[in-house]
């Protein structure tokens, strides 16, 4: 995965060799923790409709690969194949699901997942600045760095545009982002800081900088207004 | 000559405080279940549920409440199409769209991280409305965060007896359930989620047949947006015509509003739907950056659309809203009508 060149989405993904995959990850099976909480997610659905359970089950599965290999991790055939034995549908139809949904990784990431928002809302307040103090930091499109820390991916809207431009790292959004918070974001993620998840300007998840303009009471008290019905 | 008396003048705004629905869509409280019911969630929710299944749906359509996804189709109407009786045994599902892709139409995520049991609540409601079995709520798999606050929220709601068997002491047994995309921009179709929930690939299908004949599983389904779902429980609580002195003829209620883009001070706000769009960007977002000459385009979503064309502000129709400054060609010859300049001051609504 680690190249030079930048990667571009009609690239094929580079998929690690067969054998040697199967090697590391032909013994998978769930953690206990995680065999129970795959059986409370298996119970959501009716009874025959287990393979509504799929997608959970490889989201969980990749996060059990990521927390084996200290990396945010991916599925790995043999994975896809214990998911898909377990809900009793053809691996096919998870492989299927597996290579549609973007949130599964199919090749190795790295212990930080940096996904920059590119689309128009987040380009029209910077997000071109944020792709640039990513790659002033070494990190390149579609890549892995050398360290092993960092990949980097521009997807598509995350859902938090009135908080333009942002960045997913991880399980985390970092918002209201510039050139400058980004770089010290991505030091810090190096040094083994945690940075401050959210805007990082001063300001209250969506609500307007500078503080709200509507329901000024709920800033310090959890008012009740139906008094006021 | 008599004159026909005066039809009132519609109220298009600003809302005060005590007419809006999300009290808490900055997060400034908790949003766990003890705050929210002192903010006034699950509030005697029995009571609501005894105005029974067909009085909830004309609630619903008296109050024109359109759905707010945006497609804004009626959704008292949309409840009414569901099977009053199974013939069959097949049980109906509502399914709860929260996979909010759209870019620059953000504002399910603060009703699902602050306010989640209006949600919750309105679930019980709807599918209680339209003789569901449970609610499956697909939640985009990107909003990691605000999932988990809805895993929480819903368990915080069996744990008071609110959602399971005899919900909130209704007689009536209600689940449910929040399932978790992974990444489809396609899963906000319904067809394509309700093939998602069923563990496939998100490949929209053929209507007919609709979801509400055949949907989920092959049952009756209904598929409605966070908001719309959201709004429900206040709307029971304060009448159909609350609801309905808001806004113009045909877009009717409060909504939240997100602007971002080349604003002052981008937001998710709650408003009147029919606000005037330079009272909403003035109010709320501090104006147009560097001023409101330097306006070239507005990309609005959603049922806002129209209301805003008339805003008396902002004095375009809609269609018109796309202005391009290089229209009629540049000094080179070319013509780049629909090309902004760079840095061209550009700015999302959704409403």
């Amino acid at each position: 995965m680690c190249g030079s060149t930048e990667h571009n989405m009609a690239d094929p993904i580079a998929i690690p060799d067969e054998a040697e995959v199967r090697a590391v990850w032909g013994g998978f099976a769930w953690t206990s923790e995680n065999a129970a909480q795959a059986e409370k997610i298996i119970a959501r659905y009716p009874p025959t409709r287990q393979q509504s359970a799929i997608m959970p089950l490889l989201d969980l599965a990749q996060r059990q690969v990521g927390a084996e290999t200290n990396t945010q991790g991916w599925l790995p055939v043999p994975v896809i194949e214990y998911v898909a034995a377990q809900l009793d549908m053809p691996y096919m139809r998870a492989y299927e699901v597996a290579t549609f949904y973007t949130m599964y990784n199919l090749a190795p990431v790295g212990r930080f997942h940096v996904q920059v928002c590119g689309t128009t809302p987040c380009m029209l307040r910077g997000s071109d600045d944020v792709m640039a103090a990513c790659k002033a930091k070494g990190l390149h499109k579609g890549g892995t760095t050398a360290d092993g820390l960092f990949t980097l991916n521009e997807v598509e809207c995350l859902g938090a545009c009135a908080n333009a431009p942002m960045v997913q790292i991880n399980d985390d959004n970092y918002e209201d982002l510039t050139f400058e918070t980004m770089t010290a974001i991505l030091d810090d993620l190096a040094a083994g800081k945690q940075p401050k998840i959210g805007p990082q300007i001063e300001r209250q998840t969506s609500c307007p900088e500078g503080g709200p303009t509507t329901l000024k009471e709920m800033v310090s008290e959890n008012h009740d207004y139906r008094g006021e019905w | 000559m008599t004159d026909a008396p005066a039809a009132p003048a519609p109220f298009v705004g600003p809302l005060s405080d005590k007419d809006r629905i999300f009290t808490n869509v900055y997060g400034f409280q908790d949003w766990g279940i003890d705050a929210a019911c002192k903010r006034g969630d699950w509030d005697n929710t029995k009571k609501l549920l005894e105005i029974g299944q067909d009085g909830i749906i004309d609630i619903i359509k008296a109050s024109n409440l359109r759905g707010r996804g945006g497609a804004g189709f009626p959704t008292g109407m949309k409840w009414s199409f569901m099977p009053k009786e199974s013939k069959d045994g097949r049980p109906s599902f509502l399914v709860i769209n929260a996979d909010e892709s759209e870019p620059g139409s953000c504002k399910d995520r603060e009703i699902i991280r602050h306010d989640p049991h209006k949600l919750i609540e309105g679930a019980l409601i709807a599918g209680f409305a339209m003789r569901a079995r449970a609610a499956y709520i697909y939640i985009r798999g990107e909003f990691i965060y605000e999932a988990k606050v809805l895993f929480a929220a819903v368990e915080q709601a069996y744990a008071k007896g609110f959602l399971g068997k005899n919900a909130c002491g209704s007689g009536y047994d209600f689940d449910v359930f929040v399932h978790r995309g992974a990444g489809a921009y396609i899963c906000g179709e319904e067809t394509a989620q309700i093939e998602s929930l069923e563990g496939k690939k998100g490949q929209p299908r053929l209507k007919p047949p609709f979801p509400a004949g055949a949907g989920l599983y092959g049952c009756p389904t209904t598929v409605n947006n966070v908001e719309s779902i959201a709004v429900s429980p206040t709307i029971l609580r304060r009448g159909a015509a609350w609801f309905n002195g808001f806004g113009r003829d045909n877009n009717k209620g409060t909504k939240l509003f997100q602007i971002s883009g080349h604003v002052n001070r981008p937001c998710v706000v709650e408003e009147s739907m029919g606000i005037p769009f330079k009272e909403l960007i003035d109010r709320h977002c501090g104006g147009i950056r560097g001023g409101w000459d330097n306006l070239l385009a507005v990309i609005p979503g959603g049922p806002g659309r129209a209301d805003h064309g008339r805003a008396n502000g902002f004095r375009r129709p809609a269609r018109s809203w796309l202005r391009p400054r290089h229209g009629g060609g540049d000094r080179d010859g070319q013509v780049h009508r629909h090309r902004p300049r760079h840095f061209a001051p550009v700015l999302f609504l959704q409403a």
